[in-house]
């Protein structure tokens, strides 16, 4: 192999062994060797790490406040590399992507520090933090709290994700930091319907212009508690009889009835064509039987009402029927109970220094 | 059927009362009761027929213990009749039948069941082997009931000429109960007829009234 070939296979194995950009090593790993080379003043290294690590996205991009780290780094860097205009537009995308941050003077020399001040100064703009995830019930407020970067007018309006204006929920001045409230309703006070929604922050200058707006997506629905089931009706077989069988009397009489029979027949069973001339006292004991049965007939009261049963029975439907009303009531309190589910998304900033 | 049979038919009723008894029916009880009947007798011969009425009085006594039951009766009375030429009769009857109590409702007896006819003329006697069934109906419980009897006799002798054919015979009636005193008042309809092989036939009626107690 001549030395050329072998350079050239050196070159090729050094290039295939390289760690390539992005690959290896990640955005919170780049962002720390940026402060490391910043720290040791090797600005140009600084600032291209820096730039590497805000290049990052999806899963792998820096954390909000690891990239508002970075960009005040950025800006530090450009600063201290005399790049002064450079410096104060990172500043002000700093602003306009979180308008809370305020940089340490533990991190940053004062002349940096000052810098990014006039620059949140310049820049009105504004951040929205609202829950997640937020059910409210008639009466309550969804909290939506706004952060300024300076004092400035805004407007907040809640719309349909079409655009269409439903509702401006404020109009004014924000300073550091004020609560917008929303009751779930629009400007006519109608529940909003189901769908998606945002609310839209708009910054203006001191001369009234639009200069920044901020979106914070909302999607709404509304939950409605499941109804409990009502009580299964009683069934027929839980109740006692109310009335006194009519089957136990007709029992009690039929063998009566049977002997009664028996006393007319059993001359002809019994004797036969021998049966002409038989006892005529015999009728006395049939209609003593007859009589006997009649007797226990309505000795058990067929057809009677059985009080005791009778009020059984009443306290079995009044005690369904107090279970019935209660999962009525309770249904209807829970059909009232209607929640708005408000989950918000991730703010969007537009203007000339979104990140 | 015959007497071996009849014996037959009372040794198993005696190994069905030996079989556990019933519940509350294991204690000994003894009661007994005394009856009063109009009697009717008729007879179908071949000279023609007879027609006798008259009066009966019985006393019975029923022993039990868990399923064995006895029973034993015995009676006499009169009868008479308004044709001419038929003799007065005087009655004796008796039986002593051995039972079990299959159900609460349902006893099974068997037992010679013996009967004379004594006139002027002489003495006439049957004897059956019974097999019977005796059942009772409540009607209003502790206070009415009703009863049924039936009966075939599974052997009879008779001396007369002519042999002895067959008999049978049914009980119907209705027990009042009482319970101060503690009396059974019972008035039934009972009827039975024989015949004999020359086809001669003799039938009894009876309504009888008793009065009956538990005494132990």
């Amino acid at each position: 192999m001549s030395r050329r070939h072998a350079a050239f296979l050196a070159l090729i194995a050094g290039l295939l062994l390289a760690p390539r950009q992005g690959q290896g090593q990640s955005a919170q790993g780049v962002l720390a060797a940026a402060i490391r080379s910043y720290q040791n003043l090797d600005l140009d290294d600084a600032a291209g790490l820096l730039t590497r690590a805000l290049t990052f996205q999806g899963p792998e991009a820096l954390s909000r406040p690891n990239r508002s780290k970075a960009l005040m780094y950025l800006a530090a860097t450009e600063l201290l590399r005399d790049h002064r205009d450079s410096a104060l537009t990172v500043s002000r995308r700093l602003v306009a992507y979180e308008p809370r941050y305020r940089p340490s003077d533990l991190d940053f020399p004062p002349r940096t520090i000052a810098l990014y001040d006039s620059a949140r100064r310049a820049t009105p703009a504004v951040f929205a933090a609202a829950p997640a995830d937020t059910e409210l019930r008639d009466g309550e407020m969804l909290v939506v709290r706004l952060f300024g970067s300076t004092y400035h007018q805004i407007q907040a309006a809640l719309l349909r994700e079409s655009g269409t204006a439903l509702r401006i929920l404020y109009a004014g001045p924000i300073t550091d930091s004020l609560d917008l409230r929303w009751d779930g309703r629009d400007s006519s006070g109608v529940s909003v319907l189901n769908g998606d929604y945002r609310i839209a922050v708009e910054s203006r200058d001191a001369g009234g212009r639009l200069v920044r707006s901020l979106r914070l997506p909302l999607a709404i629905s509304r939950m409605i508690a499941d109804t409990l089931p009502s009580p299964q009706p009683l069934a027929s077989a839980a109740f006692l009889p109310e009335r006194r069988p009519v089957g136990p009397a007709l029992g009690a009489f039929a063998p009566a009835l049977a002997a009664g029979a028996a006393v007319l027949l059993l001359p002809n069973v019994v004797a036969g064509s021998e049966s002409n001339g038989s006892s005529k006292g015999r009728l006395v004991v049939g209609a003593t039987a007859t009589l006997a049965g009649i007797y226990a007939l309505f000795r058990r009261h067929p057809g009677d009402a059985i009080p005791e049963n009778v009020a059984r029975n009443q306290v079995m439907r009044v005690g369904w029927r107090a279970a019935a009303d209660s999962v009525a009531r309770a249904n209807i309190a829970r059909r009232r109970d209607v929640r708005l589910r408000v989950r918000a998304g991730e703010p969007v900033v537009q203007g000339p220094e979104a990140p | 059927m015959s007497r071996a049979t009849a014996i037959a038919l009372a040794a198993g009723l005696c190994m069905a009362a030996a079989s556990p008894p019933l519940a509350g029916q294991s204690a000994l009880r003894l009661s007994a009761a005394a009856e009063g009947a109009t009697v009717r007798a008729r007879s179908l011969i071949p000279s023609g027929r007879e027609r006798l009425d008259g009066y009966l009085f019985a006393g019975e006594g029923l022993l039990s213990r868990g399923r064995a039951l006895l029973r034993l009766r015995y009676g006499q009375g009169r009868l008479t009749s308004d044709s001419a030429g038929v003799q007065p009769r005087s009655l004796t009857d008796g039986a002593a039948l051995l039972g079990v109590a299959a159900l609460p409702w349902l006893d099974f007896w068997a037992g010679p069941h013996a009967r004379s006819y004594v006139t002027d003329l002489g003495n006439q006697r049957w004897l059956y082997w019974e097999a019977r069934a005796s059942a009772n109906a409540q009607l209003v419980p502790g206070q009415l009931q009703s009863s049924f009897d039936g009966w075939v006799a599974v052997a009879g002798r008779v001396n007369v000429p002519e042999s002895f054919g067959s008999a049978r015979g049914a009980e119907v009636g209705v027990i009042a109960l009482i319970a101060r005193p503690a009396l059974r008042l019972r008035l039934t309809y009972r009827i039975d007829q024989a015949r004999l092989a020359a086809g001669r036939r003799e039938t009894v009626e009876a309504v009888a009234l008793s009065l009956g107690r538990d005494l132990r």
